[in-house]
């Protein structure tokens, strides 16, 4: 158990300090956050402070580190983020639930956050900065580029690639041996059974409303 | 370790009954209640099935909680009617939550919610009463959902969404963060919503394509 800072204080930042103090992994002492984001002195009962002027008892000689944001930029952000606390030496902290099946002997890198529900498949490769949301699935053989973001419920079947920075959305499905490109969105729900080209965005059809008014249907 | 009595003597009073039945369970099962004119057969389940109009003594209000396990029929409304009924003849509603499920808000569950194994619920989702989470689905932070609302088996919800009372989610269906779904809504199985939906508005999935090639002609499978 080491003593750890978050970078961020919005939403991402609150379940990390959740998961963290709830398993005991790690103890968050304080969130850091850029100068020009500083609002308050506060979050979550402890310090924010600036990443600009880090007092001496939260530099990385004393804590551990760990960027708490979403997929802002693609996940350029928080990849710029991870990059500037480890340039200012910090040492970058992953959180595997306890409720997740982890089944892979390759063990996941840093910065990763994989959350209740989440299994992980014998021969998986999780690189650096992967979010692993709850109740999905990484199949066999399948490997997770760096600073990728995982919805909730989403399937990667065996054997895929997934690039870096790219976006999963919620219950998106990947079928095997696919291969998707550096910096690819696929929407809520989506589908995808090719190779996709970097920077590509696939969105699912959205469910059709039907004329229909629920309380004219006959059978629910 | 408190009777229940379950409302109902179909499908999901089965189910209900397991789950009542299993280790994790703070109840145990005293009888079945149905209205009177459901009345078939005197045993489910190997246990008593008695007429709402006439529950003997060891089954009611003061000796047992009750759970209404009734499905989505008439758009959940039924069974937030004999929810109602059971709390004016006195009962206590009782909920159960899956030792495999993991809860992690504190503003969940209410009363009379079913919420079955593998279902992941994160911080700060509200969760009314009369709730079915039918197991594998997930709700994300922040989400609350109404009074009610029948979630089926690996719905995906995230973060940040309203979905409004007496409304079902189907099989598989996923809702995109902050979206708001309405009031009595039937979100059809394997759905995608990305965008708020109206009250009583019925959504459903594309539906897949049968391929003009036969199973057996397939190369690659």
């Amino acid at each position: 158990m080491a003593d750890i800072v978050v970078f961020g204080a919005g939403a991402t930042a609150e379940l990390a300090n959740f998961y963290f103090s709830r398993d005991g992994a790690h103890r968050v002492v304080a969130f850091v956050v850029d100068a020009g984001h500083l609002r308050e002195d506060r979050f979550q009962g402890l310090p924010v402070v600036a990443a600009e002027s880090v007092p001496f008892r939260f530099r990385a000689a004393q804590c551990r580190g760990f960027v708490a944001m979403g997929y802002g930029k693609v996940n350029r952000l928080r990849a710029e983020k991870c990059a500037a606390m480890r340039a200012a030496g910090y040492d970058l902290v992953s959180y595997v639930s306890p409720h997740a099946v982890t089944m892979s002997e390759y063990p996941p890198g840093w910065n990763c956050f994989i959350l209740e529900g989440a299994m992980i498949q014998p021969g998986v490769r999780l690189g650096n900065d992967v979010q692993v949301w709850p109740n999905s699935t990484i199949a066999h053989g399948a490997t997770i580029a760096d600073h990728t973001f995982i919805g909730s419920r989403v399937t990667v079947a065996g054997n895929v690639h997934v690039g870096e920075r790219c976006f999963l959305g919620i219950g998106s499905t990947i079928r095997d041996h696919v291969r998707l490109g550096a910096g690819c969105v696929v929407g809520a729900g989506a589908v995808i059974l090719g190779n996709t080209e970097d920077n590509s965005v696939y969105t699912a059809p959205p469910a059709k409303k039907h004329d229909t008014p629920s309380f004219r249907l006959r059978r629910i | 370790m408190a009777n229940l009595v379950i409302f109902g003597a179909g499908a999901l009073a089965e189910l209900a009954h397991y789950y009542f039945g299993r280790d994790d369970s703070a109840h145990r099962v005293a009888a079945f209640v149905v209205d009177g004119e459901y009345l078939r057969e005197d045993r489910f389940r190997g246990l008593p099935v008695v007429a709402a109009e006439a529950i003997p003594p060891e089954f009611r209000a003061d000796r047992c909680l009750a759970f209404v396990a009734i499905g989505y029929n008439n758009v959940n409304r039924l069974r937030a009617e004999k929810c109602a009924a059971m709390r004016d003849a006195g009962y206590t509603l009782a909920s159960y939550v899956s030792s495999r499920a993991v809860v992690l808000s504190d503003r969940a569950p209410g009363w009379n919610c079913l919420i079955l194994e593998r279902a992941t619920i994160q911080p700060r989702v509200s969760l009314g009463n009369g709730v079915m989470m039918m197991g594998g689905g997930s709700i994300a932070y922040g989400t609350t959902i109404g009074d009610n609302v029948y979630i089926g088996r690996l719905a995906a919800v995230a973060n940040d969404v309203h979905v409004g009372a007496n409304t079902f989610l189907g099989v598989g269906s996923v809702v995109r963060d902050r979206v708001r779904i309405g009031r009595n809504c039937v979100i059809g199985a394997g759905a995608v919503i990305v965008r708020d939906a109206e009250d009583d508005s019925v959504y459903v999935a594309p539906r897949a394509e049968k391929s003009r090639v036969p199973s057996f002609r397939l190369r690659r499978l």
